[in-house]
């Protein structure tokens, strides 16, 4: 067979392996469709990749090529011992069983073969020494060193005490030891290290290769102050560099690699590293580079995200061998045992715990439950924190870099401007430490500085003058807004940038940050949903930075702004063309594959019509996805964006499945990136939710909406609105499910928080749980208040001007008429739902889901006042809009097909009748209990089919059934649906 | 004065072809000279191609280098490398089929360990030259990872990629090498 694979196979071989492992058949099957020979040499190349052959993949020795070298001193002596078989080997020598040489039998010790010879006597004599102290050092958990010399040919040798175990982290897995088990264990290691410290030892070369766990399960740390006699040695070498080859890079400290002083601080490092991998699966320090440049630890809880590193375990395997499962993992991972993780592993010595007793007596405090003593309290800390918790916090540093790099840029030319920037980078520098040395950890009692927290002493700094530049002043004032916006605080926001605005309106102010200006502001009123400010906002932007060539990128943004605001107006048509110049913009300045394009991509997905334009729409959030992905891995917002989007839009079509799956992925990203409390998270969980409830299945929901709640609650200070959703949403699961008191009480909470943001509940805003309030009322046969709020809602609606209020004129007129039927007064509700049906029935909301409903009730109001045409042709025209809308679980579609049931009773076709009432049961119960009027009303008109078409015993079980439920009820509805069963009955014994 | 090594390597990072030959010889040069020293140590302790690249890189140059010039340098020190343990076993090949090169003093310590096990590099060179052929930045990378012993986090940051796309070409190209020696040795 030839060597090469096909060209096409490759290609599809590339495809197949950006998925993961479980959707790479489909998709070769897929790709492939009816080409077997393509498909075979697929599949046998995803073999091959498959293949378990280690072969290339282990690390390429010289050794490894050239064949072993020391094989021949098995059986050779040292020191008075017999080397017997090779236990392992690392960097700073092999290690051998070995035993003594006419000794006692079958008492093995472990002897280590150092490379390198000794050079001068005086060092050979220091050795010696040293030996003898070490040999003092007796601990049951220190693996004891017996004897130790230089061989014949100027080798180094220790001949230890031999342990016959694991490393501490494999042990670990193998045993399955949870997370507090694990603590314990390292106490012990702990111990051993204090007690050499007291004898004024240090180990210096801590890891876990190091500290095993016998198989009598005793912890034993072996090599202790081995590293020293080394390090000393080698010190006095010409080639001081080569110690950095005999430290494992991975386990070296700052200070190692620095060449600077080495104490129990760096012991205590290395303990750092330990207790990290231990804990979380993961190296602190990745191998990466780490020969060449010092690594900043890695966040304990950040290793609990995806393996970046292909040959670090995953997060579920992690998390099993902790006998819990990657959310819990993460949990408790976070907080005290990420600071006293990071508290060991500064950078500085001086930074970290003062002693190993101390490491040991915060790792005890958590244990038990105290507060831990580490905490944030260096500059570097609070900065990395910030800028790892919050993306926003990298624009901060971002913004400063950027402007110190622009401030490089250097000609004679545009020495002015040049002057000008860097006096401003200068400005910006001296700003961004003045915020973060006022940021005080004290005032915090130990917890973390929120990026809240800075961002409000670097508002307090810009309004207490630091900044005595108009233009930099102007450009802080609009990053600092939109910080805020990002962080979601409006409050906060909207004052600022109003200065921010007012600065982007001074021409002394230059173009760039100007446009700059106007653009975030743009972008907060996206956020407002005030979209006619941001669409002026963002063309006085574009029209700023198209003025000045250097600002082409600046342009470019604030189109791509102006695009969203677009969408945002309900104008997507206009935004498409926008979009795909911004893309093709993109495309070129930023390259196929890149963030900016996949960002493009999402939004111009969301500027289609996702009916006209579904394969499109699709396709385009996918492209934004897949490249986001193959830049940056899954985890990260665009990714969560991108799905949630997908998942709206499968929603709407239908796919339920495919949208569910979407929606699950977005909202896992964004519990792993931004945790589950956080704004964009809750809003992909309420998509799911309100998908889940679309499907009918409420129970499921109604859980979901409570724990949204309980999250809605904790940020009710920060973000009321969404505590008001949270409980708006919570009604309707529990009007759903029939428990129409708990169902009031959270509509009429969602009012009082909005009636406390608005000062009253006459805003758009209040207009849905008003309406579903008094459906609910109207439902506990509470008419009078229900009237009063179907009238509130459409003096909101007549009142305000935008897409919704048509929707709500139409909605409430339609609800007040249908209410007036129920109390009988049919021309009056005849004409009110017809008025809502005509004002609602505008281009544009044709597709409105509650014109259906609004038919429905039209042919009922026409059947109870008499017009059985009339009602028909209602009843027929909504069920056919119903189904159209293609969901067989939605709700809504009860109402048709009662209103058509009804009408076929009174035209004497029961059987039909019958059918349509037991499609609608399906529909509604559940999530409708027994007992609920919008069932007992199927019913009632089900008994009445039943008997008409002579099915008496049927007819008769279920009355018997219906009856006492009936008879619960109080509302004048009710009396209604037992006088139509009296009047069932009337029929039925042929009065 | 003698041209600063980081301007040689900057010519050769634009492709001039003097200034690149010369770095070649003189990596090679200390490549081999220190891949052989250690193997002729008694003591049996490995050091490993990354430890040997790596040390290049701190011997030649005492600062950061930019990237693009880090990347040439990684390159090139990989191709060495490759270069310097063909030539020893080739050498040692003929050695044992009792040609007249001995050229080495490794040759006499290395022999009691040159067992089946060893790694078939003869076979992997030819298979990284048909690979050339058909996808050269996927041999480029593996030699990165392969001979100048670069994880995939460092290759990513030397070619400016996502490491994951990394290890996605890696696969390919080892399923393409694995393909291509399966072939050779059949």
């Amino acid at each position: 067979m030839a060597a090469t694979p096909s060209a096409r196979a490759w290609e599809v071989l590339r495809g197949a392996l950006a998925l993961p492992p479980a959707q790479r058949a489909a998709f070769v099957s897929a790709v492939c469709g009816d080409d077997a020979a393509l498909h075979a040499e697929v599949t046998d190349l995803l073999h091959e990749d498959s293949r378990a052959d280690s072969l290339l993949d282990a690390r390429l020795d010289p050794e490894r090529i050239l064949g072993s070298t020391d094989a021949a001193l098995i059986g050779s002596e040292i020191g008075g011992y017999r080397l017997l078989a090779e236990l392992g080997r690392g960097g700073m020598g092999a290690v051998y069983r070995a035993e003594r040489i006419g000794g006692v039998a079958r008492h093995h010790v472990a002897l280590k073969l150092i490379k390198r010879g000794m050079d001068s006597e005086e060092i050979v004599r220091r050795f010696v020494r040293e030996r003898e102290i070490l040999a003092q050092l007796k601990h049951p958990n220190i693996a004891r060193l017996i004897d130790g010399g230089i061989s014949e040919r100027g080798q180094v040798w220790f001949a230890m005490e031999l342990v016959e175990g694991a490393p501490i982290t494999q042990w670990c897995d193998a045993q399955r030891l949870d997370v507090r088990q694990r603590i314990e264990r390292f106490l012990f290691v702990c111990a051993a290290v204090q007690y050499a410290h007291r004898n004024l030892i240090v180990h210096r070369d801590l890891k876990p290769n190091n500290i095993l766990v016998s198989n009598e399960r005793e912890v034993k740390l072996l090599d202790f102050g081995i590293a020293k006699l080394l390090d000393e040695r080698l010190h006095t070498d010409a080639q001081t560099r080569s110690h950095l080859r005999l430290l494992t890079p991975e386990f070296a400290a700052p200070e190692q690699r620095r060449g600077d002083a080495i104490t129990t601080a760096t012991d205590v490092y290395q303990l750092g590293l330990v207790l990290y991998e231990l804990l979380s699966g993961r190296r602190a320090i990745r191998r990466a580079a780490a020969t060449t440049a010092p690594q900043v630890p890695l966040r304990l809880a950040l290793a609990t995200s995806a393996p970046s590193d292909p040959d670090e375990c995953d997060v579920d395997t992690a998390a099993a061998a902790r006998r819990t499962n990657a959310a819990g993992l993460r949990r408790a991972l976070s907080g005290d045992l990420e600071r006293i993780a990071h508290k060991a592993l500064s950078d500085e010595p001086s930074r970290r715990y003062e002693s190993v007793g101390d490491l040991a007596d915060d790792l005890r405090r958590f244990m038990d439950g105290r507060p831990v003593l580490a905490r944030p309290d260096s500059m570097w800390y609070r900065a990395s924190k910030f800028v790892s918790r919050h993306a926003i916090g990298s624009l901060l540093v971002f913004l400063a870099v950027g402007m110190l790099i622009a401030a490089s840029i250097y000609s004679a030319h545009e020495a002015r401007i040049a002057r000008e920037q860097l006096a401003r980078a200068d400005a910006v520098r001296e700003f961004l430490v003045g915020v973060f040395e006022n940021a005080d950890p004290d005032e915090n009692k130990g917890q973390p500085i929120s990026a809240g927290q800075l961002l409000e002493k670097g508002e307090q700094q810009l309004n207490a003058g630091a900044i005595h530049l108009p233009a930099v002043q102007a450009d802080l004032t609009g990053l600092i807004g939109s910080l805020y916006v990002d962080l979601g605080d409006f409050a906060h926001a909207q004052p600022i940038m109003r200065r921010a605005l007012d600065a982007a309106n001074d021409p002394h102010i230059p173009g760039d940050i100007r446009a700059r200006n106007l653009r975030q502001i743009a972008a907060m009123e996206i956020e407002l949903r005030t979209f006619d400010a941001a669409i002026a906002h963002a063309r006085q932007a574009i029209a700023l930075a198209s003025a000045d060539p250097r600002s082409a990128e600046e342009s470019n943004t604030a189109t791509r702004v102006l695009a969203s605001a677009l969408i945002g107006k309900g104008k997507a048509a206009d935004a498409q063309p926008l979009l795909r110049e911004v893309i093709s913009h993109d495309r070129i300045a930023h390259g196929e594959s890149s963030q900016p394009v996949a960002e493009d991509w999402i939004l111009l997905g969301s500027s289609l019509d996702e009916i006209k334009q579904f394969d499109e729409t699709v396709a385009a959030f996918r492209a934004g996805i897949d490249i986001t992905r193959s830049l940056r891995g899954d985890l990260n917002t665009t990714v969560a964006n991108g799905y949630n989007f997908l998942g709206i839009v499968l929603g709407h079509h239908g796919d339920f499945a495919g949208a569910e799956k979407a929606l699950r992925e977005s909202l896992r990203i964004r519990e792993a990136v931004q945790g589950s409390a956080h704004r964009e998270t809750l809003v992909v969980r309420s998509n799911l939710l309100r998908l889940i409830e679309r499907q009918g299945r409420i129970e499921e929901a109604l859980e979901g909406r409570m724990q949204m709640l309980e999250a809605a609650k904790l940020a009710a200070s920060a973000r009321p609105e969404e505590l008001a959703y949270a409980h708006y949403f919570l009604g309707g699961d529990y009007n759903a499910l029939g428990r129409f008191e708990e169902a009031e009480r959270a509509y009429r909470q969602s009012l009082a928080i909005w009636a406390g943001i608005q000062g009253s509940n006459n805003e758009i805003d209040s207009a849905d749980p008003l309406v579903s309030l008094a459906s609910n009322l109207q439902l506990q046969g509470h008419y009078r208040e229900a009237e009063a709020l179907f009238r509130q809602v459409m003096e909101i609606a007549a009142s305000h001007q935008s897409r919704n209020s048509v929707h709500w004129l139409g909605w409430s007129r339609s609800c007040l008429g249908n209410l007036q039927r129920l109390q009988h007064h049919y021309e009056e509700a005849r004409s009110l739902i017809a008025e809502g049906i005509a004002g609602m029935n505008q281009p544009g909301n044709e597709s409105d889901p509650a014109l259906f409903v609004m038919r429905a009730e039209l042919a009922e109001a026409e059947l109870d006042a008499g017009h059985i045409a009339d009602a028909e042709a209602a009843a027929t025209q909504s069920l056919a809009a119903a189904r159209k809308q293609g969901n067989a679980a939605n709700l809504r579609l009860g109402s048709p097909l009662f209103a058509l049931a009804r009408v076929k009773l009174a035209q004497s076709h029961p059987d039909e009748a019958e059918h349509l009432l037991r499609e609608a049961l399906a529909v509604r119960s559940p999530p409708h209990p027994l007992g609920d009027p919008r069932v007992l009303e199927l019913q009632v008109a089900l008994i009445d089919a039943l008997s008409a078409s002579g099915k008496e015993s049927e007819a008769a079980q279920l009355r018997a059934t219906v009856d006492p439920l009936l008879a619960k009820l109080a509302s004048p509805y009710a009396a209604d649906l037992r006088g139509r069963l009296a009047g069932t009955g009337a029929k039925h014994s042929g009065l | 004065m003698p041209e600063p090594i980081e301007s040689i390597l900057e010519r050769a990072s634009h492709g001039d072809a003097q200034a690149r030959n010369a770095l070649f010889e003189l990596l090679y040069r200390d490549l081999r000279g220190r891949a052989h020293a250690e193997l002729a140590n008694h003591s049996g302790n490995t050091l490993s191609t990354t430890a040997l690249v790596h040390e290049a890189y701190l011997k030649l140059f005492d600062k950061e280098l930019k990237l693009e010039s880090r990347t040439h340098f990684f390159h090139l020190a990989a191709r060495v490398m490759r270069q310097v343990l063909i030539d020893h076993v080739r050498a040692r090949d003929r050695v044992k089929r009792g040609g007249a090169f001995a050229i080495t003093s490794l040759d006499t310590t290395e022999s009691a360990g040159a067992g089946a096990d060893q790694f078939p590099l003869i076979a992997l060179d030819r298979a990284l030259n048909q690979l050339e052929a058909y996808d050269a930045a996927l041999a480029e990378l593996t030699e990165l990872h392969v001979f100048a012993g670069l994880d995939f986090s460092e290759i990513a940051q030397l070619l400016n990629s996502s490491e994951r796309s990394i290890y996605r070409d890696w696969r390919m190209a080892r399923v393409f090498l694995r393909k291509a020696m399966a072939v050779e040795t059949e």
